[in-house]
Parts: C-alpha cells; sequence; structure tokens
C-alpha cells in the first residue's frame, strides 16, 4: 500500500505515489533552473508540463488510476533529461552574448589608472593600455615634457585626479 | 572531442528544417511531430523539440492555435506562416548544395 499525491499537471488532476511525486518534482525543479536563461522558457515549461500530463493520461484507464514511479521513470526517459535538450548558452542567448561583447569592449575604452603596474600613479600605464601604446614610449613621452615643457607636471597630477582607479589590469 | 556531442550537433542543425518540412504538409501538434521524427531517427528525446518549436514560433515562422483533446489537456497545433514557408524554401535549398557537396568530398576521400 502507498500513499498517493494528487496534483495539478497542465489543468488535469493526477494521482501520483509518493515517491512518483517526488522524482517528478525533482525533474521540473531541474527543468526550471536549466530553462533559467532561455528565451520563451514559461512557455517551453508549460509546454513540457502538457507533454507529461498526455504521456500520463495515455498510461491511465479502467484498471489503473494511480501513477507509479515506473510511469515516472519512463515518462522521463522519453522526453529527456533538461542538460540533454537545453542548450543554455548556444540556443537563444546569441543575441544577449553579443550584447555581451559590447559592453565589454566599450569598457575596455574607459581610462583608467593602474597603479598596481605604475612607477608613481599608474597614469603612464592606464594610457598605454588605453591606446595600445608602448608604456615606455608613454613614459618617455611625460619624461620629455617634464623637463622641457611646463604643464608636464600639472597634466600628469590633472590625469592622476580625474582618471578612475582600475581594479585589475582587465578593466 | 565526443562523437555523440558532434552527431547531437549535426540533427540539431537538420531539425530545424524537418519541423517546417513536416509542417508545411499539414498542421500538426508536437506529439505527431515527435512521432514522425523518431521515425526517421532525428530525435533522441522528446524535450529538444519545446525549446525549438517556441523559438521558430518567436521568429515569426510558426503560428499555432488551440484545440481541446479528449484524451489529455488541450492541443497546440503549429502550421507554417507565410515567412516560414520562405524560410523553409531556403533551407531546403541549403540542404541540397549541402548534401551534394558533402556526398561529393566523402567520395572522392574514398577512392
Amino acid at each position: 500500500m502507498n500513499k498517493t499525491v494528487s496534483c495539478n499537471i497542465s489543468g488535469i488532476i493526477f494521482n501520483l505515489e509518493e515517491n512518483a511525486y517526488a522524482t517528478l518534482n525533482t525533474y521540473l525543479t531541474n527543468l526550471r533552473t536549466h530553462l533559467r536563461n532561455v528565451e520563451g522558457s514559461d512557455e517551453i515549461y508549460a509546454d513540457i508540463e502538457s507533454r507529461i500530463a498526455e504521456l500520463f493520461s495515455g498510461k491511465l484507464g479502467v484498471s489503473k488510476e494511480v501513477i507509479t514511479e515506473a510511469d515516472v521513470d519512463e515518462v522521463i526517459r522519453i522526453l529527456g533529461n533538461p542538460e540533454e535538450y537545453i542548450d543554455e548558452d548556444a540556443e537563444d542567448s546569441e543575441g544577449q552574448n553579443k550584447e555581451k561583447e559590447t559592453k565589454r569592449s566599450e569598457s575596455a575604452k574607459v581610462f583608467m589608472r593602474d597603479p598596481d603596474n605604475g612607477v608613481i600613479a599608474g597614469v603612464c600605464t592606464g594610457i598605454s593600455a588605453y591606446f595600445g601604446v608602448d608604456l615606455t614610449l608613454v613614459r618617455g613621452l611625460f619624461v620629455l615634457l617634464f623637463l622641457f615643457t611646463g604643464f608636464g607636471l600639472g597634466l600628469y597630477i590633472v590625469l592622476w585626479i580625474i582618471a578612475p582607479r582600475a581594479n585589475s589590469s582587465a578593466d | 572531442m565526443n562523437v555523440e556531442n558532434t552527431k547531437a550537433q549535426m540533427r540539431k542543425g537538420i531539425l530545424e528544417l524537418c519541423i517546417l518540412a513536416i509542417l508545411k504538409n499539414n498542421e500538426s501538434y508536437p506529439s505527431e511531430i515527435i512521432e514522425e521524427l523518431k521515425k526517421n531517427k532525428l530525435i533522441i528525446v522528446e524535450g529538444t523539440l519545446y525549446p525549438l518549436l517556441t523559438r521558430l514560433k518567436n521568429a515569426d515562422l510558426l503560428s499555432y492555435r488551440w484545440e481541446e483533446s479528449t484524451s489529455g489537456p488541450p492541443r497546440k497545433y503549429y502550421a507554417l506562416t507565410s515567412k516560414g514557408d520562405q524560410f523553409l524554401e531556403e533551407l531546403k535549398m541549403t540542404w541540397e548544395e549541402l548534401s551534394g557537396a558533402v556526398n561529393h568530398s566523402l567520395k572522392s576521400t574514398k577512392s
């Protein structure tokens, strides 16, 4: 004798044995997790639930009123596990990936000081990273500005103040 | 490099073409599409179909209508839109080209 749980799947009431319910519940939770980043996830989820209801309905008859764990296992075998059929990254997130890329290249264009790799405040390192110019060249240019013009030091200090500090070289 | 993975990728690309081709001839609900695909060993697990159908529908290639069923929940009957029809024709052409090219290169490496 087994206890049963009655549940509503896609608008139809089914009686499931307790362990059958537990298995199905785990499956659906897992499915939800995999669908998290997929476009149209609610619809896909509803479609799959509806298919489960359809398969269950086919199993029940006059002499069989309860869904057993074996039934649930079979339905899961037919449907497959979410990790087999849901491509979290590839399919629908094409657009999202592109978005991420443009964001990354935008952020690369923000000028930041890099004090970890710099001599004084990382202004030269920041400039070299921003323009993709050789660091020695930038430093040399600044030294020349220090020595031969009046504004080299001033320029350095102004950049020191206005440029935000990078948290990592990746910034 | 996993051969099963490569096989699955190959199948997946062709699956969209097959779904559209099945729906061109007649409006169907998912279980019918699945049956057709399984018959031809194009699908291994049913779950694959649902994200695909939703994607094709969101791209306006498919439309659906609800129909009550006597033996279960209401069914979604999918049909090709005119955009889907065009899409199918293009995929078909690409498939013809590809299968010809692939067969050709497989033959020429054999000899």
